[in-house]
């Protein structure tokens, strides 16, 4: 058996189990303390798996309050511009701005169907931190986001967003003040009020099951991905693109393409400011396999085994960890990984709105980029699907200094 | 038998929590010869970590210190070392598992083979701790498996079985810092742990006064936080005559 078959027919079945594992990656690395409430989640998703009941209303509200399916939208000046045949899955014109509604949808139910009595969750670019207070809100249920001090102060806008939503939303002062910090801080919260709270994850990644659960709301993205592209082109893009910091709208796409032998998969990472500086979230391309906020995955640490701050023009993505699914298909060499800097990042952004019409969130314009970079390899004509994971609307003030700033170095 | 175990075979006893070069390597050293003059034999040292997700703020910001201080892990294994020739004592590394895995489980054991009684791991749980334990047997060093106040009872019975030193009976559902006091509830569960287990038991988190030391019905327990607040980074000697006036206070 040739070893790319062997790797699609472990990804089968691994995707069968929900044993925590994706090959050596996964796990829960937590305290003693947390190990019931991730068997009590763990047990209550097995059950609803199979649910039709919860998956009914699951899909009603992906549908009726979240505006399901998000249109995949052929870009005809783009791909003319770069000859290539190009597809966007709108994810930004999802309720919120971004993709992250659906996961906090389906782990919304879960904690009502658990009973949990409030919501807790971090948040970096604030997307994620707005799903959850939405879903709160919705559902009734009181909530408090976690938002590193740093990132609190880039994305003001979004800060507003959730307290007008009702949530509290708690600054925290400590390491980097950004998403990982945020991160230990939910945690510290969460094994405090075990029984009481549900931790919403908002990424691909934290102990068994989150990476599981969080993928399985997410592969909407990719279901509805492949279906549209059929409809529109009658056979599957040569290559799918999204940008990847815990990795949750990206694994969503992927899902549904990784056992499509023919589909190239292409995550694009937070260069920053170039790899080679130091400054940047490449956890996958310049990071090494170690252990951060409850799972084994690629990590971007010293050569101690400290955690190392990450950095990204786009506060989605400035994480030194990632999902361990992504370690998986990195290792197992179906996807592909590679940098993109804060620059080419702005510079896709300022294409795509010029050419479309779309302002993107920076964080997917890392997935533009990288699909620039790879034209030549892929060939004219090819075609090729963009998740565009998010709206750019809270990132205008980040990248109206920095346009400005470039401009006076000019 | 582990030292630790005839330490704690012999009475109840205070095992202090230090984090390793807070403020200094040698203001630990100096700690511990404290804490040795004040009858103390067991003593857990802390390995600084980034992201100590188990902790609270004041050990969280003591290993910051000790981070930005550069201490290196190796900085603290050759102080353990020094100070276990010097005093005698039985020395339990705590350490976050990314320390463990960026060393690899094998080199790890090896490495802290010359030092270490045992050893304690916060975010390592029963269910992942075959990934370290066989190693750590082969070394000789014991595994610490930890209760919490949710535990069943099949579950004391199965981790007291897999530490030749004492389970760390975590007191509350939270992280580390000092607390005035316990709920009925603690005491409860404390008990039932102990009447369960085939080990002895160490109950943590929250430990700062001679009351809790004497009502908490266990073989030992940890004092952390309340130990760290009295280390000012600025003043040793005034840090030194803190510990000393804390520790003399609970076990005198």
């Amino acid at each position: 058996m040739c070893l790319k078959n062997k790797i699609f027919l472990e990804v089968k079945k691994l995707n069968k189990t929900l044993n925590g594992n994706f090959g050596k990656f996964g796990g829960a690395f937590v305290p003693e303390t947390l190990i019931y409430a991730l068997d009590e989640l763990e047990n209550y998703y097995n059950k609803i798996r199979g649910d039709r009941d919860f998956f009914r209303e699951f899909n009603n509200l992906l549908t009726e309050y979240a505006g399901r399916p998000t249109p995949l939208t052929y870009a005809p000046n783009f791909s003319k511009r770069f000859e290539i045949n190009t597809y966007l899955k709108r994810e930004d014109l999802l309720h919120t701005g971004a993709h992250k509604l659906n996961n906090c949808l389906g782990q919304g139910l879960i904690a009502k169907g658990l009973n949990k009595k409030r919501i807790i969750a971090e948040t970096g670019a604030g997307q994620h931190g707005v799903a959850t207070a939405t879903v709160c809100a919705f559902l009734k249920i009181p909530c408090e986001i976690y938002m590193g001090s740093i990132d609190y102060e880039r994305q003001k806008l979004n800060v507003f967003r959730m307290q007008l939503l009702g949530a509290r939303v708690n600054k925290v002062e400590s390491g980097s003040k950004t998403l990982k910090d945020a991160m230990n801080e939910a945690l510290r919260d969460w094994v405090t009020n075990i029984n009481t709270t549900h931790y919403m994850i908002g990424s691909a990644a934290g102990p068994h099951p989150f990476p599981t659960i969080v993928r399985d709301f997410q592969r909407v993205i990719g279901e509805e991905a492949r279906s549209q592209i059929f409809k529109s082109t009658g056979t599957l893009p040569d290559a799918i693109f999204a940008c990847v910091g815990g990795g949750s709208n990206s694994i969503g796409l992927f899902k549904a393409f990784i056992q499509d032998e023919s589909v190239k998969i292409f995550g694009a990472e937070a260069a920053g400011k170039g790899i080679e500086t130091g400054l940047h979230s490449a956890t996958l391309s310049a990071g090494r396999p170690g252990v951060l906020h409850g799972s084994l995955s690629y990590l971007l640490q010293n050569s101690d085994g400290q955690v190392e701050e990450a950095h990204s023009i786009a506060p989605g993505l400035d994480y030194p960890g990632v999902g361990p699914e992504h370690s998986y298909l990195k290792e197992s060499k179906r996807a592909i990984y590679e940098g993109i800097t804060d620059d080419e990042a702005l510079e896709a952004l300022e294409i795509l709105a010029k050419e479309e019409g779309i302002i993107c969130a920076l964080e997917s314009a890392h997935a533009v980029a990288l699909a620039i970079k790879k034209v030549k390899e892929l060939g004219k004509g090819s075609t090729i699907i963009i998740s565009l994971s998010g709206r750019g609307d809270k990132d205008m003030q980040t990248i109206m200094n920095s346009l400005e700033a470039k401009n006076e170095q000019n | 038998m582990s030292k630790i175990k005839e330490i704690l075979k012999e009475k109840k006893t205070l095992i202090p929590f230090l984090p390793a070069g807070y403020p200094s390597l040698n203001a630990t050293k100096q700690f511990v010869k404290v804490l040795v003059e004040c009858g103390i034999k067991a003593i857990e040292i802390g390995i600084p970590f980034s992201d100590p997700v188990a902790d609270g703020p004041t050990i969280t910001n003591s290993y910051s210190y000790a981070i930005k201080n550069r201490i290196k892990s190796e900085d603290v294994y050759l102080l353990s070392e020094e100070l276990k020739d010097e005093y005698k004592i039985s020395i339990i590394p705590m350490l976050y598992y990314n320390l463990i895995y960026n060393k690899g489980e094998e080199n790890f054991a090896k490495r802290i083979s010359t030092f270490a009684d045992a050893v304690i791991v916060p975010d390592l749980p029963f269910r992942e701790s075959h990934r370290l334990r066989p190693h750590l047997e082969k070394f000789n060093i014991s595994y610490i498996p930890f209760a919490t106040p949710n535990i069943r009872e099949e579950d004391i019975r199965i981790i007291s079985k897999y530490t030749n030193a004492f389970i760390y009976a975590v007191t509350v559902f939270g992280i580390t810092g000092a607390r005035s006091n316990y709920s009925k509830d603690t005491y409860k569960y404390l008990e039932r742990v102990k009447k369960i287990s085939s080990n002895f038991v160490a109950a943590g988190f929250g430990v700062s006064s001679k009351e809790q030391f004497e009502r908490l019905p266990t073989d030992a327990v940890i004092i952390g936080s309340a130990l760290v607040k009295q280390i000012d980074p600025n003043n040793l000697e005034k840090s030194k005559e803190n510990i000393k006036k804390l520790i003399n206070s609970i076990i005198n």
